[in-house]
């Protein structure tokens, strides 16, 4: 009961002062309500204006987005041809390097056809003009009898018989090789070596006697005249297939570094012949 | 009595004695002597005994299909007894005569006569596995008339082998006359047969969901052996001559033919390097050092061969033949001498023969389609696929003479593999 009475004590100044601002006159609330009204226009003029630019603002930025986005569609549907002209353009040129890689093939094939039809040709060649060497001189119908001479046939040559040309000596060799007769092979093969060390077919014939080597199984002398190719002709067509055959035979003897050795060898001297795309094959373990 | 069965043996063989009827010509020593040229006429007596007139018919038959010999062997006819009246059987256009008899022991005693000696020039007693009419039986007549073919001729029949091939998706096999005609049994949905050089083993390419692989097997034992890799194809398999090795095609990108031991996948290696290319059917050389197969590298399907590590490729069919779009299916020679293929000519596949020796090319068929060709142990017939009787079925060509002779029969049979001689224990 003090407490309430105590806290009645302390409320009576406040209902005092309250009670007094009830006696503020009429004029002196218009004055508080026009000063409230003309605030409150302000704001809504402040508002109007701000809500003004707000619209200028958005119109001013939905056109610059509306710009954006055009632009953006246009660079997309330029992005799309430009890709599909390049999609087109790539099938294109992958067409044409296929192409160009199917018709280097076919020449390549048909350079390796040619060349044994020329080879055969050359062959033929050598062996009409030792036939003619060969024939006799014979005298000719229109021998001139009154001076007891005799003019000599235009058929008729002059020089001694020769002996088959390099071309007859590979394709003797060849014969013989395909036939089995393999020291006869060696035979034409070293003839021509001797006897034509020049040729073009001299590579060729190396090679083919340490095939023969090969075909009688003496893997130790073909494997000295396969480095024989490569070593003598390391231009030649033959070099890179003669490493790759003593690769291989290392590999079917067990001496699988060697192989190695040899088969990087050819992938590393000679990265475009048949015999790399072979040994690499064996480098890398392709195996499907 | 004896005198008509006789006579009518003489009528019935008048026509043939004066087709063979000819003047005397210089011999040549072979197997027996006949006319250079001419295909020797031989006269197969009758014989009595368990299953006799079948041993006859299909000696006759078999010598009549080495298409080596002309057989005169009429219908009926007498058992002569006592020596031979060699005089008569050389007037009928015969320059020997097969005398068999069957001695009651389970055993076949087969005599050639030779006539222009007048001698008996082989002789040799061969043992028929019983019962009579059975598998093994036929088998055993087969190899008689093979050697029959041999002391005539001087070259073995091939009439004791048999031929793989493919009938309604799975592996069958029929003896070399058409008979016995069965699938192998426990092979499932099965491509390209092959035969191991011992007649005893077969390979072929088993297709399943996830792709194909190749199955090896052991006909003797029925042990069957996964012999192919991880790649998703794998096709077209082939035994090297000696039976060491298996070459077959494998990859998922193309495909590029694998060589590899028969006793372990660690020494296998690559022969082609086709590099997205498709390389496929090799072919072996009967030495061995050479192997014949099909390949893409050049945009369309040619055949190539090449040394058996795969050095020395070496385009083959470039000549001027066919329509030069597709060539496929090579089978080389047990000679060693011609790789035969098919071919398309005027769009249609035909079988040829392309000669190593030249290179020259003979076409052998012309008649519907023909593919898939293979060679005989002979190296003269080939088994191929044709439909020129309506359907596709398997025919052997003479490659000599061109005679076409129908092998199977029924359904669809297809991708024939002409096995090698059979060994004496089948």
């Amino acid at each position: 009961m003090r407490l309430v009475r105590r806290s009645r004590l302390l409320l009576a100044p406040v209902v005092l002062v309250t009670a007094g601002a009830c006696f503020a006159t009429r004029a002196d609330l218009r004055i508080v309500q026009g000063d409230v009204l003309a605030v409150r226009d302000s704001v809504r003029a402040a508002r109007l204006a701000a809500e003004r630019r707000d619209s200028l603002a958005r119109v001013a930025t939905d056109s610059a987005l509306a710009r954006v986005v055009a632009a953006l569609v246009t660079v997309g549907d330029s992005v799309v041809s430009i890709r599909g002209a390049t999609q087109r353009m790539d099938g294109a040129l992958r067409e044409d390097l296929h192409t160009i890689r199917q018709q280097l093939i076919t020449i390549q094939e048909l350079t390796g056809q040619s060349q044994r039809r020329i080879q055969e040709l050359r062959a033929d060649l050598e062996s009409d003009a030792a036939d003619r060497a060969s024939t006799p001189v014979v005298p000719s119908a229109a021998a001139d009898t009154t001076r007891g001479t005799t003019t000599v046939g235009a058929a008729g040559g002059a020089g001694t018989p020769t002996g088959p040309g390099p071309a007859q000596l590979y394709q003797l060799g060849q014969d013989q090789l395909r036939r089995g007769s393999n020291t006869a092979a060696r035979g034409a093969f070293t003839t021509l070596l001797t006897q034509h060390p020049q040729s073009d077919l001299a590579p060729d014939a190396l090679y083919g006697i340490a095939e023969t080597f090969t075909a009688e199984g003496n893997g130790v002398r073909a494997d000295s005249v396969y480095n024989l190719v490569a070593t003598r002709y390391p231009q030649s067509e033959r070099a890179p297939i003669a490493l790759y055959k003593r690769a291989t035979a290392y590999r079917l003897v067990g001496q699988a570094e060697r192989a190695q050795s040899l088969y990087r060898q050819i992938v590393e001297t000679y990265p475009n012949s048949e015999s790399a795309r072979l040994a690499q094959g064996f480098l890398t373990s392709r195996r499907p | 009595m004896p005198l008509r069965p006789f006579a009518l043996s003489f009528a019935s063989v008048a026509l043939v004695a004066s087709l063979g009827a000819q003047e005397p010509a210089p011999g040549v020593r072979i197997g027996l002597t006949y006319a250079p040229g001419t295909r020797p006429g031989l006269y197969v007596l009758p014989l009595r005994g368990a299953g006799a007139d079948s041993v006859r018919a299909i000696v006759a038959r078999d010598l009549d299909h080495g298409d080596r010999i002309a057989v005169i062997a009429p219908d009926g006819g007498v058992i002569p007894s006592g020596p031979l009246n060699y005089a008569l059987y050389q007037r009928l256009g015969a320059a020997a005569v097969l005398q068999m008899t069957m001695p009651g022991d389970g055993s076949l005693q087969v005599a050639l006569h030779e006539l222009a000696s007048s001698t008996v020039r082989n002789s040799q007693r061969f043992v028929l596995p019983q019962p009579a009419l059975g598998p093994a039986w036929r088998l055993a007549v087969h190899r008689v008339a093979d050697e029959v073919e041999r002391w005539v001729t001087g070259q073995q029949g091939v009439a004791a082998s048999r031929v793989l091939f493919v009938r309604g998706g799975t592996l069958w096999q029929v003896d070399a006359d058409g008979e016995n005609a069965m699938p192998v049994p426990g092979v499932g949905a099965a491509l390209g047969p092959a035969w191991h050089p011992n007649g005893t083993v077969i390979a072929w390419t088993e297709l399943g969901d996830g792709g194909s692989r190749i199955l090896m097997r052991d006909l003797t034992s029925g042990r069957t052996s996964v012999m192919s890799g991880r790649a998703a194809a794998n096709l077209s398999p082939a035994f090297a001559p000696d039976g060491s090795q298996l070459a077959y095609a494998a990859g998922s990108d193309g495909t590029d033919i694998l060589v590899r031991p028969l006793d372990g996948e660690a020494g296998s290696f690559a022969i082609t390097a086709g590099q997205g290319s498709t390389n496929a059917q090799p072919s072996f050389s009967p030495d061995g050092r050479r192997v014949a197969f099909t390949t893409s590298r050049l945009g369309r399907n040619e055949i190539y061969i090449s040394d058996s590590d795969g050095a020395n490729p070496e385009l083959l069919t470039t000549s001027g033949f066919g329509d030069q779009l597709y060539r496929s299916d090579p089978s080389w020679s047990p000679d060693g001498r011609a790789v035969a293929f098919s071919t398309q000519i005027e769009g249609r596949f035909q079988v040829a023969t392309i000669a190593l020796r030249d290179r020259s090319v003979k076409q052998h068929t012309s008649e519907g389609i023909n593919e898939d060709p293979s060679w005989a142990p002979d190296a003269r017939h080939l088994v191929l696929t044709s439909n020129r009787g309506g359907s596709r079925q398997l025919w052997v060509l003479d490659t000599e003479s061109g005679r076409m002779r129908q092998l199977t029969r029924g359904p669809v049979a297809r991708m024939a593999a002409w096995g090698p001689r059979l060994p004496a224990a089948r």
